[in-house]
Order: structure tokens, then sequence, then C-alpha cells
């Protein structure tokens, strides 16, 4: 068991989202960046969709109440076990009474915003509508349908699992797939339904933009900020329809939102763009004040991009399982 | 496994082969065996690599690579080195990181101590057994 040291404001326990709710109006929640939960549960050899804790404020800290073996991935944060540090991206086996500390994100080579704390077998909350993810506007799924708070007590679902080697890590895969635009920070984009109904120069604008990621952001949605204002060519007035995270709608001030993975299942908005499902991680990471791009793909794309995405688990699972055989051969 | 039962049974699959020289490392025990024309013989440890806790240390400690793969001097999130020459390091810190596909494997202390020498290159390909940190 682990405890909660700091008053972790918006701490989560999110697994990989509550899919198939859509239809009754029950949004996805799950993790922002869905890559380092899967890395972090493969490092532990963890089912890759266990739930873990998602930390979007630093400092954070909790102690293990039982020896456990945890990994922590996503956003550097100088990551300390008592006193000992800890390498980013690894795992490692904690002590009954041993405290492990995020300190604030490091602007390393790469930059992020969210830190997730993965524990053997998974944080065990119970699952509801088929997944462990808190959904903060329905106050259900986590630890009672709320952020985590000082005091708060959380199982392991595994603890004394033997895990990998302590220790061994992955290098991140911001890393490794990285993706830029003119030297800024980008996701790829499928043109949405209402893309045709912005003028020439807007549509122009969109693509070229860097786009800012303003402190009105985060886990419902992105407000960014950028010039000029995205302008359609006639007045749109739209009933409310279905919404996925990704969606970017455009409000009439002109300056986008990207549906997060909070977001409501329904909304008016015109929409102008979808960040693919693919490069949701890349963004669910981008820092306030941070800036990014859209670059424009195609159907085909998007799906090759998830492709490359399970190609890159399925080389980091297999080459963690070659560690975890030859240690059992030891 | 008891030491000599092992012994017993790895001299047997050693016979078997043409592997002249097989080094079995475990907590607290080291094992090694040289097959010559006589058969298989065990070899007593040699001083250099056998830790002696609180023991006045001249020879220095040869951490070896515990994997095939590429070697690192520093997290690639990270711009300082794990270690450097002339750094106290406690046992278990991790040295140097071996990095194989997408995965990064340590090579740690096996004892408290200083980095005499850092031996490999960062980003040279390694072997099994290669050193890759002299420890005082």
């Amino acid at each position: 068991m682990i405890e909660i040291l700091s008053n972790a404001a918006l701490a989560t326990v999110q697994d990989r989202g509550r899919e198939g709710g859509l239809r009754w109006g029950v949004g996805n929640s799950g993790a922002m960046d869905p890559l380092a939960l899967a890395t972090g549960n493969l490092l532990l050899g963890n089912d890759e969709s266990a739930a873990a804790i998602e930390v979007p404020v630093f400092p954070f800290r909790v102690r293990f109440t039982v020896d456990c073996a945890f990994a922590v991935t996503g956003a550097d944060c100088g990551a300390t076990l008592d006193e000992r540090p800890l390498m980013p991206w690894a795992c490692y086996e904690a002590r009954a009474g041993q405290v492990l500390s995020l300190g604030l994100p490091r602007a390393g080579a790469w930059r992020a915003a969210r830190a997730y704390v993965c524990l053997a077998g998974g944080v065990d909350v119970p699952a509801v509508l088929g997944s462990r993810s808190t959904q903060l506007r329905g106050a259900f799924g986590g630890l009672e349908g709320r952020a985590l708070r000082k005091g708060d007590v959380l199982r392991a679902a595994a603890p004394g699992r033997a895990m990998r080697r302590s220790g061994v890590g992955v290098v991140p895969p911001g890393l490794q797939m990285p993706l830029e635009a003119g030297g800024c920070a980008a996701v790829r984009v499928l043109p949405a339904a209402e893309y045709e109904c912005y003028t020439a120069a807007s549509r122009t604008a969109f693509w070229r933009t860097e786009w800012k990621v303003t402190p009105q952001s985060d886990r419902y949605g992105y407000r960014l900020s950028g010039e000029p204002a995205l302008q359609s060519t006639a007045a749109l007035e739209m009933r409310s329809h279905g919404i996925v995270p990704g969606v970017i709608q455009v409000p009439p001030s002109g300056q986008p939102i990207v549906q997060m993975r909070d977001a409501q299942p329904s909304g008016g908005y015109p929409k102008i763009g979808t960040v693919i499902e693919a490069d949701l991680w890349r963004l669910g990471q981008a820092p306030i004040g941070s800036r990014v791009r859209f670059i424009e793909a195609t159907w085909d794309e998007a799906v090759s991009a998830l492709d490359e995405l399970r190609a890159w688990l399925d080389e980091t699972r297999s080459v963690l399982d070659l560690c975890h055989d030859i240690r059992h051969a030891a | 496994m008891d030491m000599p039962e092992r012994f017993r049974e790895l001299s047997s699959w050693l016979a078997a082969t043409d592997i002249a020289w097989l080094e079995l490392k475990g907590p607290g025990t080291l094992l090694r065996l040289r097959r010559g024309a006589k058969g298989v013989e065990r070899v007593a440890p040699a001083a250099d690599t056998v830790v002696a806790p609180g023991a006045g240390v001249a020879e220095p400690t040869v951490v070896r690579s515990p994997r095939v793969g590429v070697l690192r001097h520093r997290h690639p999130l990270q711009e300082a080195p794990l270690a450097a020459e002339g750094q106290s390091v406690v046992a278990g810190q991790a040295l140097v990181l071996l990095q194989i596909g997408p995965t990064l494997v340590p090579a740690a202390a096996p004892r408290d101590g200083v980095v005499a020498r850092i031996v490999v290159h960062d980003g040279e390909a390694v072997g099994y057994g290669h050193p890759l940190v002299e420890l005082l």
C-alpha cells in the first residue's frame, strides 16, 4: 500500500480509459499520456492498461507502507526514493517505509508535464463501467471519484510480484519518436467536418501557427492561443453533436480548443480538425506555456501512426521480457 | 542448489561443449570452471574480482557488462553523466547504462567506492562481461 503525503492537487488514478461509453454520455477519462502509462506497466510486467497515478502538479510524495515494485514514467521529475536519485522511465523496488518524491519536471531533452507512478499489479481501485479511471465530472471511478489528497491510501494489486531487474528502464518514446514542425513540437491532425467552412487564410494559418498552450488547459481540454484568430466564411450555427478527445473546436473567439480525456461527450462548436489518436499522448504532455503546431494528416497516416505505437510497445515488451527471462534463468 | 551439486551439474554440461571458461556469479558466490585436456576443473577466484567489504582494497574492482548492448554514460533525458571519474559512489548506484533496443539496463557499483576509470566510450557497443568501469 502507499500513502499520499502531498496535498496532491489534481493527481488522479487513471488507466487507459473508459471506452465505449460515449453513446451513454460517459466520457473517456484515462491517462493523458497513455504511452507513458503503458510503458510504466510494461516495466513492471503489468497488464499494459493497469491503473496508475497521474501526477500533473509537483512536488508529489508518497510513502510505501509495504515492499512494492514501482515505475515512474512521463515527465522527468528528478524522482528520489528516500535520498537515492532514481532514473526516469525505470522500475525500482521500494521497501516499506520508503518515501518516493517527485520534484518539478525538468526541462531536458524532452519536456513534459505529467508523471505516472505505476505500481506492481496496478493501482487496485474498483473498476466502474469497465475502467479504473477517475471520472471527475461524474465523480466516479478512481478513488471515490475524486482527485487524491493527503492521507489517502492506495493498494497495489500485486506488491509481492517478482519484478524485473531494479533500475531497468526504457528510452522515453518522446525521444525515440520525436515529432516537430519547423523546430516546434507538433501533432498530426485530420481536417474535420467544418474545415472547409474556414477562410483560406485561416486554414493556412491553422497549419502554420505555433499555437500556445494557455493556462486554461487541463484534462478537459486545451485552450490554445495564436494569431490570427480563425474565421469562418459564414456564421456557423450548429446543434450539439458527439465529440471525442482530440477534436479541435473553434469557439467564436477564433482561438481553438482541443478536447482532451475528460472532455464532454458532446459539443456545439464547429470542428476544424481532430488530433489523431496516436498523437494525443504528445499533446497530453505539452506543458502550459509551450507551443504546438498542427501537421495535416490523412486517415491512412493516422492509422499507421497507431500501428507504429503498437510496434514500439511490442518491441519494448519483448526486450523487457528477455531481461526478465535472463534474470530468472540466472 | 548447493555449490558442489551445481559444480557437478555445470561440469557435465561444460564437458559436452567447446566452451573453455565458465564464470558464474551470484549473491555471495563465485564459481569459475575451466575445461582443459583433463576435463573440467574448478579455478580459485582471482583477487581482482572478489569484493571484500571493509578490506583495504588496492586493486580496482572491475564492473563488467551484464549484457550485450550499447554503452551510455548518461540517461538520454539528462545532460549529466551518471558517474564521473573521481566521483564517490555507493553500492547499487548505476554507473553506466546499456541500451538494448528501447531498453536501458544499468551496470551498478557492487560496493561503495570511487570511480577510477570509465573504460568504454559513450555509444560504444560492448559484449557480455566486457569491462566497463574500474572502481577503487
